[in-house]
């Protein structure tokens, strides 16, 4: 049956690389949505879980990194004196334009205390350690905006001479870049604040210790590394998961539907040779299975291109965008797979049933 | 015992004034290595009793035996596989499968009838070689021409090892030449490979190669004196 399924397709060659083609392009378009999924999901709360803090100390009522966070310095001697706690720092910072030649860029500008638990992930280029008028710039936001070691950009209306680059501050809804704590001090405009607290505890003990911060000192929540990332990563998922399943479900009708009128085609044209094969004594089930495999080489011959395609586009996508994140999973390629098959069976329904109600009296018609 | 037997077959179809019957009180029997032909002018039934003796449609009433089984009382699933495993089919428009070569079309009605792989591709050869299309077993039926393509057919009505084969006008769409092989084809056959012919057709010549010639009009069949018998006459 395998046969005949693979040589009706191949005797329409244009007709069966279109409908290949269009497959592709939906099995692309999935891969390459949860790819974008996925690659922004690592991305989004990285540098929540690279920063070397067991404990994220935030405003009461903050829940995700992106969220504003103040609290009062002060706070952060009552969080020294809780027990399990062995070294405590703080980040300052806020969303703020970082302007060059007349174009702006968004960042997250944070301030940080030298020597301490917070600041940049990595190191590209300069120096990670910033004083008074420097600053360390993301190397997407350097690449994005062409910015470059040595040179002046203006940080809200203060010029700031840019001494590192430095990587692992991407988190896709924007680049992170470093002051120091006073410099950041002076772009928030507040005084005796801090917005993240960063706790360095005992081994094993981040879970105890974030209740006991949080139970003890008023004003702010301390959360352990992981749960701070995660409830960070939903922000994404509560924002993109609604758009990405209605675009997975716009991809699967458009991809059901190019195999399913290709199928579909195929088989009104190949009615007569469907009636001749029953007339021979071909069981109605294995002609609904060479159908089926016809629509399920389309699908998966697409998917294969589909895959390939993806590799390279978000290769490219990425150079050319720094933005850009993607991550090609093996679960994602099983969830595209699963698709294109669910998808080639629901557009071989329609030509099953045609195909059940040929007559096999058509072969006597001339 | 009769390989086909039609017994007072009759097939309506419509109702009221618009009733129409093709076959009223058919019967006939076809014997071991006979080649019966039903001759009758265009709209005569012709077709219709060969879809019912082919076991694709049911009569109205009446019974059909094939292989001394009756079959007008069996599901669509199992007429499918009366006719994959005890009846061949030579059509008018020869009805090879496209995108299938010669070969495989022989394969394919092979497969169906229970043979596998090596076997059936050995078989194929054999049959093929037995209608002559060995050298043009490769091509796709659109490089054959007319004759070609009746012979490849041919070579699959034998694919199953049933004994009867049903031919509806298998010389209509060749010239004289090739006509006359073809039915000499079908007349060696019959003894050859022990098969017996339900020939359905308006073309005289095929009453050169019937042992029994039937007349079929207004639904009623009846038998034509011997050719013999008609040659002597004249």
């Amino acid at each position: 049956m395998l046969t005949i399924a693979w040589k009706n397709l191949w005797s329409q060659k244009g007709r069966f690389g279109f409908s290949v083609a269009g497959v592709a392009v939906a099995a692309m378009l999935l891969a390459f949505m949860l790819a974008l999924y996925s690659g922004w999901n690592e991305r989004i709360a990285s540098y929540v879980q690279d920063v070397p803090a067991d404990v994220w100390v935030v405003q009461r009522g903050n829940e995700s990194f992106f969220s504003a966070s103040f609290f009062a310095d002060a706070k952060l001697d009552e969080v020294r004196k809780v027990p399990g706690v062995v070294r405590v720092s703080s980040m300052l910072g806020r969303s703020l334009k970082i302007s060059s030649g007349g174009t702006s860029y968004d960042s997250y500008v944070l301030g940080f205390d030298e020597g301490g638990i917070g600041g940049p992930i990595d190191i590209a280029e300069g120096s990670g350690t910033p004083g008074a008028g420097e600053i360390v710039i993301d190397d997407v936001l350097a690449r994005t905006a062409g910015f470059d070691l040595g040179e002046t950009v203006t940080v809200g209306d203060r010029p700031f001479h840019i001494i590192g680059i430095s990587t692992g501050g991407n988190n896709v809804i924007y680049q992170l870049s470093f002051v120091s704590k006073d410099e950041a001090r002076r772009l928030v405009g507040l005084d005796g604040v801090e917005g993240f607290g960063l706790v360095q505890t005992e081994p094993g003990r981040d879970v105890e210790v974030s209740a006991a911060i949080s139970s003890s000192v008023d004003g702010v929540t301390a959360f352990p590394s992981r749960t701070y990332a995660s409830m960070s990563r939903k922000v994404l998922q509560r924002s993109m998961l609604p758009i990405l399943s209605v675009v997975l479900v716009l991809v699967f009708v458009v991809g059901a539907v190019v195999v399913g009128l290709t199928i579909y085609t195929a088989t009104l044209e190949k009615e007569r040779e469907f009636g001749v094969m029953k007339a021979l004594g071909t069981p109605n089930k294995f002609l609904a299975i060479a159908v089926v495999e016809q629509s399920l080489l389309c699908g998966l011959i697409g998917f294969a291109l589909g895959e390939a395609g993806v590799l390279v586009a978000s290769r490219f996508a990425e150079r050319l965008v720094p933005q850009f994140v993607t991550l090609i999973r093996w679960q994602d390629a099983v969830i595209v797979l699963v698709g294109v098959t669910a998808m080639s069976l629901v557009a071989a329904l329609l030509p099953v049933q045609r195909v059940m109600r040929v007559d096999p009296l058509v072969v006597f018609k001339a | 015992m009769a390989l086909l037997r039609l017994s007072n077959v009759t097939k309506t179809f419509g109702s009221g004034l618009g009733q129409v019957r093709p076959l009223d009180g058919v019967n006939l029997e076809i014997a071991p290595r006979e080649v019966v032909a039903v001759m009758g002018p265009s709209g005569s039934g012709k077709t219709t009793l060969l879809t019912i003796a082919g076991a694709l449609q049911r009569p109205t009433s009446g019974v059909v035996e094939v292989g001394g089984v009756e079959i007008q009382n069996l599901s669509q699933t199992e007429l499918g596989a009366v006719r994959r495993r005890q009846i061949g089919f030579v059509f008018q428009s020869f009805n090879l499968l496209d995108a299938l070569t010669a070969a495989e079309n022989v394969e394919y009605a092979l497969q169906l009838s229970g043979h596998n792989g090596r076997h059936s591709r050995e078989r194929a050869r054999q049959l093929l070689s037995l209608v002559d299309m060995t050298n043009r077993s490769h091509e796709l039926p659109k490089r054959l021409s007319g004759g070609e393509r009746q012979r490849v057919a041919i070579a699959r009505a034998l694919a199953n090892d049933g004994k009867l084969i049903l031919a509806d006008e298998p010389t209509a769409s060749l010239d004289h030449k090739r006509a006359m092989d073809l039915l000499t084809m079908l007349r060696g056959i019959t003894g050859d490979l022990e098969r017996s012919v339900l020939l359905v057709t308006h073309d005289a010549r095929a009453q050169e190669a019937a042992d029994r010639i039937f007349w079929l009009e207004d639904g009623h069949l009846r038998e034509a004196e011997p050719t013999s018998s008609r040659e002597h006459a004249n």
